[in-house]
């Protein structure tokens, strides 16, 4: 046994294989969090390239998965509050060619695409970890390195804010508020 | 809604089957360089174990050449409208078969693929990378101080990230940086000469060199033409006898082609007397002017090739009898073009040109400047014939990729009819890739596009800017399965 480890220590693993390991999950974080599968390529590109730079800094290579999610979780977030600021309008085209974005499909099959943006961009990342990496509210607190509280305060909020959603959008907050007057 | 649905809701959302990463993104890893493995300790090598002895069975990958700028194979062009003034400044024209920018070391930073934006002060550019005929904009808001930077042209960098030369209407002019070639950071852009001066055009040798080149304001309102190289963006050195070399005119373009760098300059003024001056540089740093340029007037448009370089402006001598296109394949010694099997056409210089791997494709003013014409050339610049596309529009700038199923050309009108046109048949037959009048209006006119492949060929990118009703905005779409 000793020998194996010793050979397996002598092995350098490469940042490839680690990130290999990854790829898809980041690629579905990325890509349920910003509703498109062009963004979530860009922004695992990104955090590739980042925790390609930074990979002699990672002391426990077992912690890969945790660290480059908060890389990639972060890139994602600017992404989102960028997006606060330049309008992104789907064109309605003639298209040649139509590729079904994957991401988008998924959220509109749940009947939830329409009423994520209402999210800011730390609560749609909260919602995200929770239901679509399926991430404890703990776990999604240690990645995000913020306390517990905050997890379970944006998430609250973030619930509350889709639920508004819905109900406005499907009209019951229109008649409730007409049955006010 | 009870909270306990929309929580199923949201859960449903993750429901059947999962996109995995698309190919591109596994390629882009995979060409990553490996300089940073690090050793793995026994946890790894459990783990190893576990994964099918992973860790010990598999072979340390060859160290892999590290060509992390997807191809932007297509030129940059930049034009300005109405003054007749055309600039230009290109990447090395790669062959359309190695659409690759650079090779970089393996130490160097990787640069996510992305296209690198260009356009003019009047048509604000960025780029977006996007898959499948899909369009979108984006538009940035109102908001002075929201807006972008966004460069009249740009090159990437061998370290990593972009760098263009930037203008805005309010004058603010020098350069400024992208990491990832969409956001750009303006606020202020970066003084290249505080002594003052305003650069016009950026090109790079591709291994790690950057030129750029301008005009400061002398006394009694004559230009003094400069150039500056750098490695990094930052730190800039001025070409050493500027006023001897380029004084008394502005340089306009910069471009690299096989034997090095050619810039091009001229003073404003009557079109019609202007004189336009070339000068040449195998390094950059020493430059010669070139007495043998054979053009005068209107402006100059060059294009590196990948035999040498093609040049296009108003001949001295008016004759229809060849068109206004000259070849040369050291960029001093320039022969004129012949017209292919067909009568003489009258043209004015070159607008916007791309090279593909089977020809030239050249979009070029009308005689009389009111329109333009689409010209095909040989891949060396000799031979040129006018393509009569059906329903050809007038194009205004023209970019092409080499896309997974072939060569895509793209060109946006030069008026503003709300289409960006795309052929695969070197502008033969034009197709409507997108209807954006949605949008507030197709890119339109001298619009820049910028084009580019990764180096796999998984997927192309298209990318194109405009500015419709003063908003900035960019239009994005892309090429796979074309």
């Amino acid at each position: 046994m000793e020998a194996a480890l010793a050979f397996a220590d002598a092995c350098p693993v490469t940042f490839v294989e680690v990130a290999e390991r990854v790829l898809d999950d980041a690629y579905r974080l990325a890509g349920y969090v910003l509703g498109d599968a062009s963004e979530a390529e860009d922004a695992v590109q990104e955090a590739l390239t980042r925790s390609w730079q930074a990979w002699s800094t990672l002391r426990d290579q077992d912690r890969f998965e945790p660290w480059f999610d908060r890389i990639l979780v972060n890139i994602c977030r600017d992404k989102l509050r960028k997006r606060r600021r330049v309008r992104l309008e789907e064109l309605n085209d003639d298209l040649v060619v139509y590729v079904e974005d994957p991401f988008r499909a998924a959220l509109a099959r749940a009947e939830v695409d329409k009423l994520m943006p209402v999210l800011n961009p730390d609560q749609r990342i909260v919602v995200g970890l929770r239901f679509w990496r399926d991430l404890s509210l703990q776990q999604i607190a240690d990645l995000l390195g913020v306390p517990l509280g905050t997890v379970q305060s944006r998430l609250h909020y973030a619930l509350r804010a889709l639920r508004e959603e819905s109900e406005r959008t499907s009209g019951a907050g229109v008649v409730s508020a007409e049955a006010r007057r | 809604m009870n909270e306990k649905d929309l929580e199923k809701r949201l859960h449903s959302v993750i429901d059947g089957p999962q996109p995995s990463a698309p190919p591109s993104l596994r390629n882009f890893l995979h060409e990553l360089p490996e300089t940073s493995s690090r050793r793995s300790g026994p946890l790894a090598w459990l783990r190893g174990v576990a994964g099918g002895f992973r860790g010990l069975v598999s072979p340390v990958p060859a160290v892999r050449r590290a060509e992390f700028a997807f191809a932007v194979s297509a030129a940059v062009v930049v034009g300005l409208v109405g003054g007749g003034l055309l600039m230009s400044a290109r990447q090395h024209a790669a062959p359309a078969a190695t659409p690759s920018l650079a090779s970089e070391t393996a130490t160097a930073k990787p640069t996510p693929r992305r296209s690198v934006a260009v356009g003019l002060p009047q048509y604000k550019f960025m780029l977006k990378n996007i898959t499948g005929f899909q369009w979108a904009g984006i538009l940035s808001t109102e908001d002075a101080n929201d807006k972008q930077a966004m460069p009249v042209a740009a090159v990437s960098m061998k370290s990593g990230g972009y760098v263009g030369v930037s203008s805005d209407e309010f004058g603010m002019n020098g350069l400024v940086f992208s990491q990832d070639g969409i956001y750009w950071n303006w606020d202020p852009p970066t003084v290249v000469d505080p002594a003052g001066l305003t650069l016009t055009s950026i090109a790079t040798d591709g291994k790690g060199q950057l030129v750029v080149v301008g005009a400061a304001e002398a006394s009694g309102g004559t230009k003094e033409g400069r150039i500056y190289t750098s490695t990094d963006g930052h730190n800039w050195t001025a070409v050493a006898n500027s006023t001897t070399l380029f004084g008394g005119t502005a340089i306009r373009s910069v471009v690299h082609g096989p034997t090095g760098y050619v810039a091009l300059g001229w003073n404003d003024g009557d079109p019609a007397s202007r004189t336009i001056r070339e000068w040449l540089s195998t390094d950059g740093v020493h430059w010669s002017l070139a007495s043998g340029i054979p053009i005068v007037g209107t402006g100059a448009y060059a294009l590196p090739i990948g035999s040498g370089y093609v040049l296009s402006g108003s001949a001295q001598t008016a004759s229809l009898d060849q068109p206004n296109i000259w070849y040369s394949s050291d960029g001093r010694n320039w022969l004129r073009a012949k017209w292919m099997n067909q009568n003489p056409v009258a043209m004015g210089p070159i607008l916007s040109a791309t090279v593909t791997s089977s020809s030239i494709v050249a979009i070029v003013k009308t005689a009389d400047g009111s329109g333009t014409k689409l010209l095909q050339g040989t891949p060396d610049g000799t031979s040129w014939t006018e393509v009569t596309a059906p329903n050809e529009p007038s194009l205004g700038s023209v970019g092409s990729i080499e896309g997974p199923a072939g060569r895509l050309l793209v060109a946006t009108a030069k008026v503003e009819d709300g289409h960006v046109y795309v052929s695969t048949d070197d502008g033969e037959n034009w197709s409507i890739a997108s209807n954006l009048s949605t949008f507030g209006g197709a890119p339109i006119g001298q619009t820049v596009l910028q084009l580019g492949v990764n180096s796999t060929g998984q997927s192309a990118k298209v990318l194109c800017y405009g500015h419709p009703d003063y908003l900035m905005g960019v239009w994005l779409g892309s090429a796979a399965g074309v």
